[in-house]
């Protein structure tokens, strides 16, 4: 950041101001940046202490007198990211006139958010009348900073919001334990036994569905469009309920053993009937897979003497495997969570276990957040195992010197050396490296005509570092 | 110099028609042993097709084929004669266009492959040959790699090697350095001139590379329209050449 306050010198009669002048605008753009963020902090601890207030029956301010601070608050930031200066003398006056509200019953915190404010603009002050300031700024701030701060006001609004609405968690931390040990196992097993069913239905499948076998092309056929075609809750009652009645229909002819072996248990029927609706879906995911790896493979393996088995497993499907795991990965996560629906026959993992909690003590929304928790978190897990998976298979697809291009990229700070006589121009939206950042990208064109470009997401290109040359 | 041994590759009338169109018209060709038959003419006259034809890789609509004293007929096919083609296979190496290697191999593991899972070799004794090869063609340092690493030029090397390991009676190429950057070519007629001279390895080319056919070739066939038009050695195509046809092409790639 200290490189910010390196002259760059501007163009021989050129009125604009520079970008980069003798004062470190980027960091007095900082000050600008955090004022107009305290006023949307401002804004949303207005509407939560409101919340609070009605929810406790306090003797406090008026809804109205909130509900002006909440608008007043967002006007202050929208005026401060105007970059105008009169947006700038306007927030100010909004902080003052917050900090000087005369209504009753200071119920506190105001004043101090306004403090803040105006020592901040304050601080800001010389970056006024530089529209750009803001933005530089901005790239100052690694884009994962940025969105952690989203993402903790995100965490406070909602743990704000679910206490005030008298969130029981003495209620959560007697239960939670035990939902989670009784239910969370059995939710386990059912995910793990059914995607090893559905790996397996699917692989035959697929195979089924490229043979020039008529019987195994039909039949695969009929099964991925019966089970892709059907709800997987129709097919799990037919699965437990309908067999079990062509059980009892059979009873005392001849095919009564055949009767009772159809007969299911519940948690054998949920897993059945997610193994082969999964299973459908997943043939076509294998079919595409094996299907992608190119006819040249298949005619070298050929050219070598294999035969069509070999040619498969050693050839075809390891290449298969690293376009099916991406897709697998989210059928197996969709997978964890259809399994829930097992509770439709009375099967006792997490959800039901969650949901006869707290149906019991009137704690529906208590339970069912711990239950979406456990299956999220479960999820994150998945997801965390599939990306390093993904990564090792990707061995023998990397050229050198292309692994962790993003990463490297990503780490680079934004501001320029001084270029001999530089041109500079800021363009917002400009795309810029590989992340998925927010665009804008600052272009420095030295004389010998090679640009670098800056992207406020915080990444660098320079010239001889253009991806494009590897 | 003259060839007297036993043919290697033995075809006769060889016929292939995909659905109405008929690539092949009737074909007769013998291989003998160490000889290096360069198969050339315009794309889409079926000499791709008939290198295809000699290892199945497309079933000959009518004729008969052998190699190695393998003896197969075009037509339908019974599982005896899939387990026949399958050995057939093992006795031709194949090097194709876009090389086809296994990406998810590493240079000595394409290289193995064959031997190891097909002929059944011990590792270590596959091991050691694949290196050998690999020296042969000058990429033993890149035994480890995996082929993405490699320029187009190494990856049709390795190929080259891997279908050597599989130590074959004859050498099947199909344009093997259309696909490569001009200046990668050279280093693959090297690798395969040495084939010819130093293994006496028993070749059929098809290129258009006119230089590697006047040099390394003992024969040429020029492909018209599904049969060979004319056919002799490099001095007759090239200084005696009979048929109107071959002249016009010839004159266009030299």
């Amino acid at each position: 950041m200290a490189d910010a306050t390196t002259a760059a010198p501007t163009r021989a009669g050129d009125s604009r101001p520079s970008l980069l002048p003798e004062d470190d605008l980027g960091r007095r753009g900082l000050f600008l940046m955090l004022a107009g963020w305290v006023f949307v902090l401002q804004a949303i601890h207005a509407g939560l202490r409101m919340l609070e207030d009605v929810m406790n029956g306090l003797p406090s301010w008026p809804v109205w007198a909130y509900s002006s601070i909440v608008v007043l608050s967002i006007i202050a930031a929208g005026l401060v990211f105007s970059s105008r200066s009169w947006g700038f003398y306007g927030a100010a006056a909004i902080a003052v006139l917050i900090a000087v509200w005369p209504l009753p019953a200071p119920t506190g915190g105001f004043v101090v958010f306004s403090g803040i404010e105006l020592v901040l603009l304050a601080l800001g002050m010389r970056a006024v009348g530089h529209p750009e300031a803001i933005q530089l700024a901005a790239a100052t701030v690694p884009w994962r900073a940025r969105v952690g701060v989203v993402q903790a006001v995100i965490a406070i609004v909602l743990v704000r919001v679910f206490l005030a609405l008298e969130f029981d968690i003495p209620w959560i931390r007697e239960h939670a334990w035990n939902i989670i040990s009784k239910g969370l196992p059995l939710t386990l097993l059912i995910s793990v036994i059914a995607i090893a069913l559905a790996i397996v239905f699917a692989l035959f499948g697929a195979l089924a569905r490229m043979s020039r076998n008529p019987v195994a092309y039909g039949l695969a056929g009929f099964y991925t469009s019966f089970f892709r075609g059907t709800p997987l809750i129709v097919q799990i009652f037919l699965i437990y309920f309908g067999l079990a009645e062509i059980g009892v229909r059979v009873r005392g002819t001849p095919l009564e053993p055949f009767g009772n072996l159809i007969t299911l248990e519940n948690t054998i029927a949920a897993i059945i009937a997610i193994g082969l609706n999964y299973g459908a879906y997943m043939t076509e995911i294998f079919r595409a897979g094996i299907q992608s790896v190119g006819h040249g493979q298949a005619e070298a393996a050929d050219a070598l003497g294999m035969s069509y088995g070999l040619r498969m497993r050693r050839i075809v499907l390891p290449q298969a495997v690293r376009v099916i795991i991406p897709p697998t990965g989210n059928e197996f996560i969709a997978m964890t969570k259809d399994s829930a629906l097992a509770f439709t026959i009375g099967v006792l993992e997490l959800f039901r276990r969650g949901d006869l909690a707290g149906r019991e003590d009137f704690r529906g929304f208590e339970a069912y957040l711990i239950v979406a928790a456990v299956y999220w978190a479960m999820t994150g897990v998945l997801t965390f195992f599939q990306a390093r998976l993904e990564r090792k298979m990707g061995r023998g697809y990397v050229r050198a010197g292309e692994a962790g291009t993003k990463r490297t990229a990503r780490k680079r700070t934004y501001l320029p050396t001084p270029a001999a006589q530089p041109g500079v121009t800021f363009v917002p939206g400009a795309g810029h490296g590989s992340g998925g950042g927010p665009g804008g990208a600052i272009f420095v064109t030295d004389d010998e005509g090679s640009t670098r470009s800056f992207g406020i997401d915080g990444t660098t290109s320079e010239p001889g570092r253009d991806e494009d040359e590897r | 110099m003259t060839f007297d041994g036993e043919a290697v590759v033995k075809i006769r009338g060889l016929h292939k028609r995909f659905g109405a169109l008929e690539v092949l018209k009737g074909v007769d060709m013998e291989v003998r042993q160490g000889e290096v038959v360069v198969i050339f003419g315009r794309s889409g006259s079926g000499k791709s097709t008939l290198l295809r034809c000699v290892n199945f890789l497309e079933d000959p609509t009518e004729g008969t084929i052998e190699v190695a004293g393998i003896q197969l007929e075009g037509g339908h096919r019974t599982k005896q004669q899939r387990d026949k083609i399958r050995k057939l296979r093992t006795h031709c190496g194949m090097v194709f266009q876009q090389f086809n290697l296994f990406p998810h191999m590493t240079v000595i593991g394409n290289v193995i492959e064959g031997p190891i899972r097909v002929k059944g070799v011990p590792e270590k004794d596959a091991h050691a040959l694949g290196m050998e090869l690999l020296s042969k063609v000058g990429l033993a340092e890149k035994a480890e790699e995996y082929p993405i690493r490699l320029s187009g030029g190494q990856q049709q090397r390795v190929a080259i090697a891997r279908a050597l390991a599989m130590e074959p009676d004859v050498m099947l190429f199909d344009e093997p350095t259309s696909a490569l950057d001009p200046e990668l070519i050279g280093e693959v007629l090297a690798a395969m001139r040495s084939l010819a001279t130093e293994l006496h390895m028993t070749m059929m080319v098809v290129t258009h590379e006119m230089g590697f056919a006047r040099e390394v070739a003992n024969r040429m066939c020029f492909f018209h329209e599904g049969v060979i038009l004319e056919e002799g050695s490099p001095t007759d195509l090239f200084e005696h050449t009979r048929e109107p046809e071959t002249k016009k092409f010839l004159e266009a790639v030299l």
